[in-house]
């Protein structure tokens, strides 16, 4: 299982890092395009949905590497620090996999209704929470592993 | 729901210094109080608060200052800036702790990031300011100072949080630090001249070595090609990010560093980093909606308004908040909970709103150097063991009562603050 979810989790760190890429080459092109007399009605948007990717996608790596930010000095001294951090990742595997259920609910109502987004060059609202939901699930699923493996505690 | 957001507010605060992720204590308390108190209907709000944080093209600006930072510190600029600086200031008393400053300001103007700088420069340059003889308060404190200018300085991650949450111009509340910023630079490094004449009268130095001098030019004319693409209004904070990412390849490529790999590298960091960071906002925005539907704003100002004729006293009060919580609390997901609140407290205020939120960030950022629990103190202990917690502590004591003081000269200034912004 590990494999598996760190393999996929390689796999996102790759296109969110790509999104990135985007990002920058768009914005540059954005002002190239300005004051050559043909500015763009997309590179603003297309930057907007870019980040969404860019961060959902950075989201399981981040945790697989334990690097969110935590304020720890309450339970940095407590003696079964490690039992109480492997609860800390089942707890937020439960709370994230609450929030992939109702992220899926609110899909199937963007699809059904065809909603897209408030923008100048507007695209399916679900493209985007499809985004927001395989980054939440294999963030779980990185929690997950933590939980059942003899990981050392996070540094937060 | 004002009660039940009452009791959610008091759980968050607990559950934040509990060691839980902060990304993962507002997501636990949004989930449950959809869950529990507004049920399917509010399915849709939860998740639709998520997908337009995420899709902030203004907060594109974080990972974008984060990848400049990022290949210019892979290509080796510290290094480089330390080398160039001692030259630059060799003849000054105390002159390796103003080489620190100065470092500390550069350093804070590329990476936005206080916590990374203290790490940073406990990690580089305190073991050789120790093992030349410098004090160790002097040095900590040195360095904790300098890095406490990253959120003053531009760019600076949390005004570009700051400026989202407030609704107030991104590019104002950048440039409007560069006063105040080189200002609080140069009270420090006076500082540290004063308390260093006593054990280092300095020595002349002849710049030896010109070429080492250039080092340093590319660095600069990054930062001046960045605040200058704001500055004149050619390009919004994002477009100058972009252009500031193409700057520092170019520096890279001058400094013979650059490769597919440092470039590689940079870019997937600069995105985890930034998804640690807007991660927090993106779980925490849904949370803010709801504080200011519930009717706490209100609330707050009438239970403020017992201060409404002396707004200055009320200004005390409003600050005091924060600098004390930011002790605890991360910057980041404190302004996400007061920002909103704060909003509504703006026409009490005796300082127009530019002013107001960057007292607020100075603020913020003397929490976050203020003992016991201060959060760049940690970064830089955690960075060394050449230092106790407790020498830190002595170390940053005068830096944080100069900026008190500063907070005060302030706000019968405030001009130091809107005069660039100003000219925009």
């Amino acid at each position: 299982m590990d494999y598996i979810v760190h393999s996929a989790t390689r796999i996102l760190l790759y296109l969110s890092g790509v999104s990135l890429f985007g990002i920058a080459c768009i914005t540059l092109l954005e002002i190239v395009l300005r004051y050559s007399g043909n500015p763009t009605s997309w590179a603003n948007d297309f930057v907007g949905f870019g980040l969404a990717f860019c961060l959902f996608f950075a989201f399981p790596e981040v945790t697989r590497v334990k690097g969110h930010v935590a304020i720890t000095f309450l339970i940095d001294n407590l003696p079964n620090r490690l039992i109480l951090v492997r609860l800390m990742s089942l707890l937020a595997f439960l709370v994230i996999s609450v929030t992939v259920y109702i992220s899926v609910q609110v899909l199937f109502v963007q699809i059904e209704t065809g909603v897209q987004t408030i923008s100048a060059t507007p695209i399916p609202k679900f493209y985007l929470n499809a985004g927001l939901i395989l980054g939440l699930s294999f963030a779980s699923l990185e929690f997950l592993v933590q939980v059942l493996r003899l990981d050392p505690p996070a540094d937060g | 729901m004002g009660d039940l957001m009452i009791i959610a507010t008091v759980a968050l605060l607990v559950l934040l210094v509990s060691g839980l992720p902060i990304f993962l204590v507002f997501l636990s308390v949004n989930a449950a109080i959809v869950l529990f108190q507004i049920g399917p209907p509010g399915y849709g709000l939860f998740i639709n608060s998520m997908l337009n944080t995420a899709t902030t093209q203004a907060l594109a600006t974080i990972p974008l200052f984060i990848l400049m930072g990022e290949i210019i510190f892979r290509a080796g600029a510290v290094e480089r800036l330390f080398r160039s600086i001692q030259l630059i200031v060799g003849f000054i008393p105390g002159r390796q702790n103003v080489v620190t400053m100065l470092l500390a300001a550069v350093l804070s103007a590329l990476s936005g990031a206080s916590m990374a700088v203290a790490a940073m420069l406990g990690r580089t340059v305190l073991p050789t300011l120790l093992s030349e003889g410098y004090p160790k308060q002097i040095s900590a404190g040195t360095i904790l100072a300098g890095a406490s200018l990253a959120p003053i300085v531009p760019p600076s991650v949390l005004v570009i949080i700051l400026g989202t949450l407030a609704e107030e111009s991104i590019a104002k509340l950048l440039v409007a630090g560069i006063l105040p910023g080189l200002l609080l630079a140069l009270i420090f490094t006076s500082f540290i001249i004063y308390r260093s004449r006593e054990f280092d009268q300095g020595e002349l130095r002849r710049i030896e070595n010109v070429s080492l001098l250039n080092d340093t030019i590319p660095l600069l004319l990054l930062i001046f090609l960045v605040l200058g693409a704001i500055l004149t209004g050619i390009a919004t904070p994002t477009e100058a990010a972009a252009v500031g990412v193409l700057g520092s390849v170019g520096v890279a490529a001058l400094y013979n560093r650059l490769s597919s790999n440092l470039l590689v590298d940079s870019v997937f960091e600069s995105a985890k980093l930034g998804c640690m960071i807007i991660l927090i906002m993106i779980c925490a925005k849904f949370f803010s909606q709801l504080l200011a539907m519930s009717g706490i704003a209100g609330g707050l100002q009438s239970l403020l308004g017992v201060f409404s004729d002396s707004p200055y006293l009320l200004l005390f009060v409003v600050m005091i908040v924060p600098f004390i919580l930011c002790m605890l609390i991360d910057q980041i997901a404190l302004l996400l909970i007061i920002v909103p609140l704060y909003k509504s407290l703006m026409e009490f205020m005796p300082v127009e709103p530019l002013v107001f939120w960057f007292l607020l960030l100075v603020n913020i950022t003397v929490g976050g150097i203020t003992p016991p629990f201060g959060y760049t103190l940690f970064a830089l202990k955690g960075s060394t063991n050449l230092v106790s917690m407790q020498e830190i502590y002595g170390a940053v004591l005068p830096f944080v009562l100069i900026y008190f003081l500063f907070c005060f000269f302030l706000v019968l200034n405030p001009w130091i603050v809107t005069f660039i912004p100003s000219l925009l």
